[in-house]
């Protein structure tokens, strides 16, 4: 398999991990869709908020974003998130092109005896306003998405959310980030709840992780997906571990944990198929706090001493 | 151009294309009794989407990712080739091709399917769209039976839009 | 050749299940060509009988390039960047996972040390199946430009639906509703979306139904696992009605399908007498006549 990135060098990895508080990061990913990576997110940053842990949990799938879902929780304190599209000055501008030439994205078009407008789609990356030599192009904004700050409980959970329609996710996934980040002194410990899937949205939601909780279920697409993501984590030098849910569905729950060893994962976490589980979800509460004697709750709770000691918080 | 100057394919029986197979004959305008649909607007500098740099290549159906178009005086019938370099665009193929079009000075443009982006483009220059062409044409073929008044002119962007770009976004 | 798209906004609610068991069934009958757009984890081909019988790499993404040799050490690119991609250390550095091509540092590196290219990002598996082929896109590890891929993926799927003179493209879509999810629904003639009886998943069902609205496609619902919650399940389906949908069919928890997974294979194919066998059945039959009246 290609990897095109197999080359990313150390550079690249160090300023991937750089970040500018000491606040530990965790990042919750899974690759396949559906594994419960929300529902691990959600209870261990439940479980450690329980023991006095100052925690944010952010809620970066900005797709589908369930974490107030399964925290029953509104969102609040909205904040837009923009992109730069280009206003064309009628006054300055000269019609000399250069702009549509810039757009990569081919979103201006100059009609004959006109000037520039934009037709297409603008991912905001202000090449057209950087070329424009009389300055004819200022600035106008497109929201793109939200972020959201919720308070339940001493949890904050921060939610970001794409506008369904548009394509600038990245973007949404960056300002949730850096809306966390820049409170990051006021926590003990950040939680990132990533999409699922293995791009570059994966990839920037977990910018600054020190360690991964790679979420899977035995059934041959857990598996497949289980590689693809620790090949990725990898690649990120990101270790972490595996929490192995819905352990009892039709599947190899052995072969799950050769691919861990494989990748160096040695601590697995089992969670089976549990009524009470899914009764607390219909509910809309987190099993830790509704059934704290289930058996999915036990792991969530040693899950999260695990990290509290990891971190020696 | 009144009906009697308008030409029309050599043989009664109709022609064949490219693979040797029979195309069925186009009728005869001169033997219709209605008018024909572009007689006095049949002048123009038409571009056609092609596979390939002559008016014997096969038509592209796609207006952005057409390898080329070939631009022709539907009077004169001088052609002229224009590769699309818009058709690598990861984005934005349709109103790439459009400028190029544009800046070519063509007054129409003949094609399979034209997005709503790449309609709104050409639109704004003041150029004619017409649908409908077939993959089996050959550009030859579609001038032809474009002088015939066979395709449709496309006067709004798609409710559902096609191939290529556009996303549907609502605001046509 | 009638393109089918699978979506559900929600992963893991039984797309790829649901697309290799509506395959086999309507390749019965029809010559159905099945093309998997999920190209950051596909697994449509683990879900069927298949054989990889050929490859195609697929350079599909841009990316900004620093020649070092011109570089001064300015870092004006840094400031360009509106996506963030590029970071100040001794000298500026490029994260390749983050760039989005768009050539903004290129056009302000005082140097001229900046170039953007193509690069490899995937490729595209070609799968044989006991009927038409597989297309399968499938992203490099740590690739990006997810979309641009599936905008490949579909366009050598219709190549060989062309070749094959298929009668249906079935397309199993990526979760989601992002760019991935946009290029697959481009061009489609109907989207069938699958949810679960979920909060969670309603809420990305509403979102991901958004986003297929725009392209005024035809639209049906399949509710997966439909016993599971039943006020959730009444919520779906008011929805569904609300927004003109086709009720296409409900499936009910039933083990065979995981089971039947396990083995690699289409629940249809390893237990056809299964109740979920048969309610698919029955979607498979409602699906084309609802795809029929659209096109």
């Amino acid at each position: 398999m290609t990897a095109m990135t197999a080359d990313l060098h150390s550079e690249v990895i160090k300023a991937f991990h750089r970040k500018e508080f000491t606040t530990p990061v965790v990042g919750i990913t899974g690759g396949k869709g559906g594994v419960g990576k929300t529902t691990v997110a959600v209870n261990i940053a439940c479980a450690l908020a329980d023991r006095g842990v100052r925690t944010a949990l952010v809620d970066a799938d900005v797709d589908g974003p369930n974490g107030a879902i399964l925290l029953s929780v509104e969102l609040a304190n909205p904040v837009a998130v923009d992109i730069t599209v280009p206003q064309i000055d009628e006054q300055r501008c000269n019609s000399c092109g250069d702009c549509v030439r810039a757009c990569r994205l081919n979103a201006l078009f100059m009609p004959r005896g006109k000037q520039p407008q934009l037709i297409g789609e603008c991912n905001g990356c202000e090449a057209c306003i950087l070329v424009c030599e009389p300055g004819a192009i200022s600035r106008g904004r497109k929201p793109v998405g939200m972020t959201y700050l919720s308070r339940i409980d001493g949890l904050s959970l921060y939610t970001g959310a794409l506008i369904p329609g548009f394509e600038e996710s990245s973007v949404v996934v960056q300002a949730v980030r850096e809306r966390a980040f820049g409170d990051a002194a006021q926590f003990d410990l950040i939680l990132i709840d990533t999409s699922p899937g293995a791009h570059c949205n994966v990839i920037n939601a977990l910018r600054g992780a020190d360690t991964v909780l790679a979420v899977t279920e035995p059934t041959p697409f857990g598996i497949h997906d289980l590689e693809l993501i620790l090949k990725l984590l990898d690649l990120l030098d990101l270790g972490g571990s595996v929490v192995l849910n819905r352990a009892d569905l039709p599947g190899d729950s052995r072969k799950v944990k050769t691919i861990a060893g494989q990748h160096g994962r040695g601590l697995i976490w089992e969670i089976g198929m549990d009524d009470l589980l899914a009764r607390s979800y219909a509910a809309g509460v987190p099993v830790v706090r509704e059934y704290p004697r289930a058996p999915s709750s036990k792991v969530f709770l040693q899950i999260a001493e695990n990290i509290a000691a990891a971190y020696g918080i | 151009m009144l009906g009697g100057a308008v030409a029309v394919p050599a043989g009664d029986q109709g022609y064949k294309n490219r693979d040797d197979k029979a195309v069925p004959a186009r009728r005869d305008v001169r033997q219709r009794n209605i008018e024909p649909f572009f007689t006095w607007e049949n002048n123009m500098k038409l571009c056609i989407s092609s596979s390939g740099k002559d008016i014997g290549a096969r038509v592209d159906t796609a207006f952005g990712r057409a390898p080329f178009f070939l631009i022709i005086d539907t009077e004169t019938m001088e052609s002229e080739v224009v590769a699309n370099a818009a058709a690598a665009s990861g984005h934005g193929a349709g109103i790439g091709a459009a400028q190029i079009v544009s800046d070519k000075g063509a007054d129409g443009v003949l094609s399979g399917f034209v997005g709503p982006n790449a309609f709104n483009a050409l639109k704004a220059s003041g150029i004619r769209i017409f649908e409908g062409i077939s993959a089996d044409d050959t550009v030859q073929e579609a001038v032809a039976a474009f002088k015939k008044g066979d395709y449709r002119e496309k006067t709004a962007p798609s409710a559902k839009p096609g191939r290529g770009g556009g996303r549907g976004r609502r605001e046509f | 050749m009638k393109e089918i798209v699978i979506i559900s906004g929600k992963g893991g609610v039984g797309k790829s299940a649901l697309t290799a068991a509506l395959g086999t069934l309507l390749a019965e009958k029809h010559l159905v060509l099945l093309a998997d757009t999920d190209v950051d984890a596909p697994n449509l081909h683990l879900a069927m009988d298949t054989r990889l019988t050929d490859f195609q790499e697929i350079a599909a993404s841009d990316k900004a390039f620093i020649d070092y040799e011109r570089c001064s050490g300015c870092m004006t690119c840094v400031e360009t960047c509106r996506f963030s991609a590029i970071m100040a250390a001794a000298q500026p550095v490029m994260m390749p996972y983050s760039c989005e091509g768009c050539g903004a540092c290129a056009l302000t590196c005082p140097e001229q040390a900046i170039e953007v290219r193509p690069v490899v990002n995937g490729r595209i598996n070609i799968f044989a199946t006991s009927g038409l082929p597989l297309v399968a896109g499938e992203l490099s590890i740590g690739g990006s430009s997810s979309g641009r891929l599936v905008d490949q993926v579909k366009r050598r799927a219709r190549q060989e639906g062309e070749h094959c003179q298929a009668a249906i493209l079935l397309v199993d879509g990526p979760p989601g509703i992002g760019c991935p999810v946009i290029a697959a629904l481009k061009g489609a003639d109907y989207a069938l979306l699958v949810t679960e009886p979920s909060t969670s998943a309603l809420h990305d069902l509403q979102r991901v139904a958004e986003v297929a609205g725009h392209f005024r496609m035809g639209m049906g619902l399949v509710i997966n696992k439909a016993d599971i919650h039943e006020k959730s399940r009444r919520t779906i389906l008011a929805y569904a009605e609300e927004h003109g949908m086709d009720l296409l069919g409900e499936i009910p928890y039933d083990i065979s399908v995981p089971k039947a997974i396990a083995s690699g294979q289409p629940v249809v194919a390893a237990y056809p007498d299964a109740v979920s066998s048969r309610q698919i059945s029955r979607i498979a039959a409602t699906l084309l006549d609802a795809v029929t009246a659209v096109t």
